[in-house]
């Protein structure tokens, strides 16, 4: 039975977080366009270049937190009903839902106001022209941190459901090892709990009472160390829902069968280990931090790669299995063996072929004093577009098509746009993606509405800065188009009429290897979460406690409004 | 738990790799000596910077002799380095040990000095310090990387480096102790 | 020269008190020739006739930064020396006529306290520029004519009738949040206070009231509230206030008594970027007279404005919202009436509830492959060829690009 049939209420749940979603990249991936335009100098007619911050916040808002966090809750609602086979609590994923809506809706507006004119509103102008990032001292209106603060908070109770949901199953299978989607799905929430914990401190119990004015002052660093204590791990929060999709669908759609889940187990836990204690690779030219603790990020980021190459070969070899089953031979032939024709296989595989290379520029990143080489150019947002950008957008994008049929009861309209939508994504991304990290390289920034400056000028290292900013506005319009092509399907496939064959199936095969292969003690989330936090306190305990040594508030800076 | 040989020999290949990286930075730091902005700067008062007492250096930011050395104090603030933006750009002498003390009048700012490996963020309250060597004269870009506000995209600057023989300290208006001065004078005889 | 001048405004004053106002409106508004169309700090021309000196801030918050000229278009009397005063703020600026003309301060410079000055003895219009921040709209106009109203704050005694009604701040107080547009009128008192760290400009940032007229001889008497960290109020250019270091301390009062009539603006230092300033108006009003636009526009006019052209940003965010919907309709239209197709013809269907689905069939494996029939040769092909890739790219990026260049030492 088709699981809108088999779980409606649930089914209703995820239409709605997919709904909020789109919504958000539709005009995330707008904003998206504006700013390939305007920065490359190519159209600056949209906004002033003072507004084009803005429509930043908004392009990182919406798409890096909204688009995110909606989807992974609608995809993990659907995930944990799968795998245990009863709806959700319903009373406690609803509220989460419209708890982080209301999150949405006031950090929107209160972005929006920053583009028609900041009215003021209870005595603070309404803007929020703080970036993605909202470092201190920069302030944005109090409703801006609220929002955000209630789109966490929302997200704490729909992890909430999922484990209520566990227990539940687990008094009825006593003794059964938690199905493999399940317990990615706790693992990431464990790991989403540790990590928030930093940027809750951060924004409740300083950023919105300095905002509102009940505190005068607030320690930059020690606000901005919060935030990255986050910023990283909310990456794997973003990765671990496309690697439960690589791992426990992906091999279905070539034909296969998961490789191995006990390493899946694995690597998932590692992921719980290691996320959070690797936040200062993010703060590596900080001063006021001692190397040493910079040295101990940068080992323990390096040790992060271990799970994502496991990944790459466990998830690489389910595939190929896949093709070996449809009869394939050789040692690369196999890859032609595919159903390269369906978008939800199509879009998973680019995706995962483009994170490879987001994992390279990620290893710069992560190499403490190379990343002087390229720390705020624009060889970073190159980076993070392979990968959240890509890695995740696409391969939620291509599981849409797989997914929104089961939980609408409705056929995939619009299939000839489907079917090309993930390579106009990976083209338009692999244009834009490589001239920004070549823009980079020559130290051209980021977060900046034009990078031309009088006192002198850029050289481009391989090829000249002007193709470089004229294939990043290709590239970035490629994915406008990209993204809007994905909601055109999505658009009409929601207001089709139910009925008919789908042309998907959800049976997921048994793993070549299975979970009785893989030892119980993965399943002991409180040793594995009580290691993840000692790893914490030793790599951040000292450098936070030498920040709140001089004072929680020294030295301070008063708010400064943009 | 079966692993797979295949996936035995990739577990082994990627820590392989792994390893081979802590090394390579490992050799970057100790062997090359390429240093990581650290909290050696100390901190200090946001607010003072922007008012110009602090009783530092920072209250008249330029190049100074401390101790024999090259200092650059420079006061970053929405929207210009000073020294380094417009007509007033950061003169160093090649071939000379620079120490560049960078700290924030307001927002956090970021410091980069382009095509080089000089690059750090400016935090309100602390001071970034950091030292380079230029070994061949010519001009660099200098620019505010980190987002500070609506004309963040106009704090660029430019850091020329002299030949050190035509690097003269009076002629740069630059500040330095009596000593110093004395020493100056004997050595150009 | 200076007492020719004198007398001729004293001459000038009683036609000029019918008829004159604070700006030039009644005399006309020069045609700048939309000179001033990107100037966001502009605001009408303010008229400073009948001063010996007259001062012009360079590096005044406008055009989204510290990017303009405080007041920009003013008009001045024949002798009169005009100086630019740099604030120090938003880099290096200068002072250049535009096209041929007397005004050239020389290279950019950045430093509070520098300035440069131009005694204009010809009538006429003199446009400048400071230069590399032209392009945001750092520009400013001198127009020069002989004629002369009240308004100034130099002396003239008893002669003028004092500021007009809406004085012309000439956009000092843009950022001013608490700044509603209106001068508060307490000419009728002997002593005034205003005070000093009152709630605005995101914070306790704000004296209130902001905009104050009081009549000649008033005691005007700031008073601290503790609130909003250290403040001081210090005249804005040349001028009489000066409080001193900021001191933060609740009841701390400073105080000064306004013999001169003219308008007075001062700033609270530390908070002045954040918009702490205000303005002390002594004399007047005068009658009949329309002032600028209401004198410095507070922070909006009131309504929503948009950057950029309106219909473009708005447009594209509704069509791109929408578009997918619109689109969808259209297919409807096409497909309206065609029944969803299902797998065999003639089902039977239900009399209530939902259309009924079903999925597509499982599609068995050409060749069944067991976990012990399987070697994954391709991926190992494949991670071997990464594998290599990247450590040769890490190789370059670390030996070649990074190292290659000058780096941090210790």
């Amino acid at each position: 039975m088709v699981f809108v049939d088999s779980y409606p209420k649930t089914s209703k749940l995820v239409r709605s977080e997919f709904l909020v979603s789109f919504i958000a990249l539709g005009i995330g991936a707008l904003f998206g366009v504006i700013q390939a335009l305007h920065r490359t100098g190519v159209f600056r007619g949209f906004v002033s270049s003072a507004d084009y911050y803005t429509i930043l916040t908004g392009h990182g808002v919406l798409l890096a937190l909204v688009f995110t966090t909606f989807f992974i809750a609608g995809l993990f609602a659907w995930a944990v009903t799968n795998s245990l086979e009863r709806e959700l609590p319903q009373r406690i994923a609803w509220s989460a839902f419209w708890l982080m809506l209301t999150g949405t809706v006031l950090a929107a507006v209160s972005i929006i106001g920053g583009i028609v004119g900041s009215p003021s509103i209870l005595g603070h102008d309404l803007e929020a022209d703080v970036l993605f990032t909202f470092y201190a001292p920069m302030k944005a209106h109090p409703a801006f941190y609220i929002g955000a603060a209630l789109i966490i908070v929302g997200s704490w109770i729909a992890g909430l459901a999922y484990f209520k949901s566990l227990w539940e199953w687990r008094s009825e299978n006593p003794g059964e090892r938690i199905p493999l989607q399940t317990f990615m799905v706790l693992t990431t929430m464990l790991m989403w709990y540790i990590s928030t914990i930093g940027v809750a401190v951060e924004v409740v119990a300083f950023l919105i009472p300095w905002s509102l004015g009940l505190i005068q002052n607030v320690d930059p660093l020690l606000t901005r160390t919060l935030f990255w204590y986050f910023g990283h791990p909310v990456v794997y929060f973003w990765l671990m829902p496309a690697y439960l999709v690589w791992y426990t669908i992906l091999p279905k759609l070539a034909g296969g069968r998961l490789f191995s889940d006990p390493l899946a187990r694995v690597v998932f836990v590692a992921f719980l280990l290691l996320s959070t204690p690797v936040g200062f690779h993010h703060q590596y030219t900080d001063p006021g931090i001692p190397s040493g603790y910079k040295f101990i990020a940068m080992t323990n980021t390096m040790f992060l790669l271990l799970p994502s190459l496991l990944t790459a070969f466990t998830v690489v070899a389910s595939v190929e299995h896949g093709a070996r089953q449809r009869g394939a031979k050789g040692y690369l032939s196999w890859l032609r063996d595919l159903p390269w024709d369906k978008p939800a296989f199509a879009g998973c595989m680019l995706a995962g072929l483009m994170f490879a290379a987001g994992g390279f520029s990620g290893m710069i990143n992560a190499g403490m004093n190379i990343n002087y080489l390229i720390h705020n150019t624009i060889w970073v947002p190159g980076h993070f577009h392979l990968t959240v950008g890509t890695a995740f957008a696409l391969t939620a994008m291509a599981i849409s098509y797989w997914l929104v049929p089961q939980i609408t009861g409705k056929k995939l309209r619009q299939r000839g746009l489907a079917v090309f939508q993930p390579y106009v994504w990976f083209v338009g991304m692999a244009v834009m993606s490589n001239a920004m990290h070549r823009a980079g390289l020559a130290g051209i920034p980021r977060r900046t509405a034009e990078p031309t400056y009088d006192e002198f000028a850029f050289e481009g290292v391989a090829g000249t800065v002007g193709e470089m900013r004229l294939q990043i506005a290709i590239g970035g319009f490629l994915l406008f188009v990209g993204a809007a092509m994905f909601l055109i399907v999505m658009a009409d496939t929601l207001l089709a009429r139910r009925g008919g064959t789908l042309s998907v199936n959800s049976n997921i095969p048994e793993p070549l290897s299975g979970p009785d292969h893989s030892p119980r003690i993965l399943d002991n989330y409180k040793l594995w979460t009580a290691i993840a936090l000692l790893l914490i306190v030793i790599a951040y305990g000292p450098p936070l406690a030498s920040m709140v040594a001089d004072g929680l508030f020294a030295p301070g800076s008063p708010p400064i409004p943009v | 738990m079966q692993v797979h040989r295949f996936e035995k020999v990739w577990l082994g290949a990627a820590i392989l790799l792994i390893v081979g990286f802590i090394a390579t930075i490992a050799y970057g730091s100790v062997g090359v000596g390429v240093g990581m902005v650290g909290d050696s700067g100390g901190q200090i008062s946001a607010e003072a910077v922007q008012n110009g007492n602090t009783g530092t250096q920072f209250d008249d930011p330029g190049v100074v002799k401390e101790d024999g050395q090259y200092v650059v104090y420079v006061v970053a603030r929405q929207f210009q380095f000073s020294p380094g933006t417009g007509d007033t750009p950061i003169r160093v002498p090649a071939g000379e040990n620079v120490t560049f003390r960078v700290t924030s009048a307001d927002v956090v700012h970021g410091f980069s000095v382009v095509e080089t490996n000089i690059n750090t963020m400016v935090i309100p309250g602390q001071v970034s310090e950091v030292s380079a060597r230029f070994n061949e004269p010519g001009t660099y870009g200098l620019i505010c990387h980190e987002y500070c506000g609506a004309a963040h995209h106009t704090m660029g600057g430019s850091v020329e480096v002299v030949p050190p023989e035509e690097y003269d300290m009076q002629q740069e208006n630059i500040d330095q102790s009596a000593d110093d001065a004395q020493a100056q004078e004997e050595a150009d005889q | 020269m200076a007492l020719s001048r004198r007398q001729f405004v004293g001459a000038a004053a009683g036609t000029a008190a019918l008829a004159a106002t604070g700006t030039a409106t009644a005399q006309e508004e020069p045609d700048y020739g939309g000179w001033f169309d990107d100037v966001s700090n502009y605001d009408g021309t303010v008229d400073q006739r009948g001063q010996d000196t007259v001062t012009i801030t360079v590096g005044a918050q406008g055009n989204n930064g510290a990017f303009a000229f405080d007041p920009p278009a003013v008009m001045v009397s024949p002798g009169t020396e005009v100086v630019w005063e740099w604030n120090g703020e938003g880099g290096g600026h200068n002072v250049v006529s535009d096209g041929d003309g007397p005004l050239d301060s020389g290279d950019p410079v950045s430093e509070a306290g520098t300035t440069y000055s131009h005694t204009f003895e010809s009538e006429g219009m003199f446009k400048y520029v400071c230069v590399p921040h032209e392009a945001l709209g750092m520009k400013g106009a001198v127009v020069v004519r002989s004629g002369g109203s009240g308004g100034g704050d130099s002396d003239g005694g008893g002669q003028q009738q004092g500021p007009p009604a809406n004085p012309d701040y000439g956009g000092w107080f843009d950022d001013v949040s608490n700044y509603d547009g209106t001068t508060v009128d307490r000419t009728d008192a002997d002593s005034v206070e205003i005070s000093v760290g009152a709630q605005g400009n995101n914070g306790a940032f704000a004296f209130d009231p902001p905009a104050v007229r009081v009549t000649p001889g008033t005691e005007v008497t700031w008073t601290w509230t503790g609130e909003g960290g250290g403040h001081n109020v210090v005249s804005d250019g040349d001028g009489p206030l000066d409080s001193g270091d900021p001191v933060s301390e609740a009841g701390t009062t400073y105080s000064y008594t306004f013999e001169e009539m003219g308008v007075y603006k001062y700033v609270c230092v530390p908070h002045e970027s954040l918009g702490m300033k205000g303005a002390v108006v002594v004399g007047g009003p005068l009658d009949g007279g329309s002032g600028g636009s209401g004198g410095g526009s507070g922070q909006e006019g009131g309504g929503i404005e948009l950057s950029g052209p309106q219909w473009l940003l708005s447009g594209s965010v509704l069509l791109a919202f929408f578009s997918p919907l619109l689109f969808a309709f259209a297919m409807r239209r096409r497909q309206s009436g065609r029944p969803p197709q299902t797998s065999e013809g003639g089902e039977l269907r239900r009399a209530t509830g939902p259309e009924p689905v079903e999925e597509a069939a499982e599609t068995e494996p050409a060749v069944e492959l067991g976990h012990d029939e399987y070697d994954p040769k391709g991926t190992a092909a494949l991670v071997a060829f990464y594998f290599v890739l990247i450590g040769l790219l890490w190789v370059f990026m670390y030996f070649v690009e990074f190292l290659g260049r000058v780096s941090i030492i210790g």
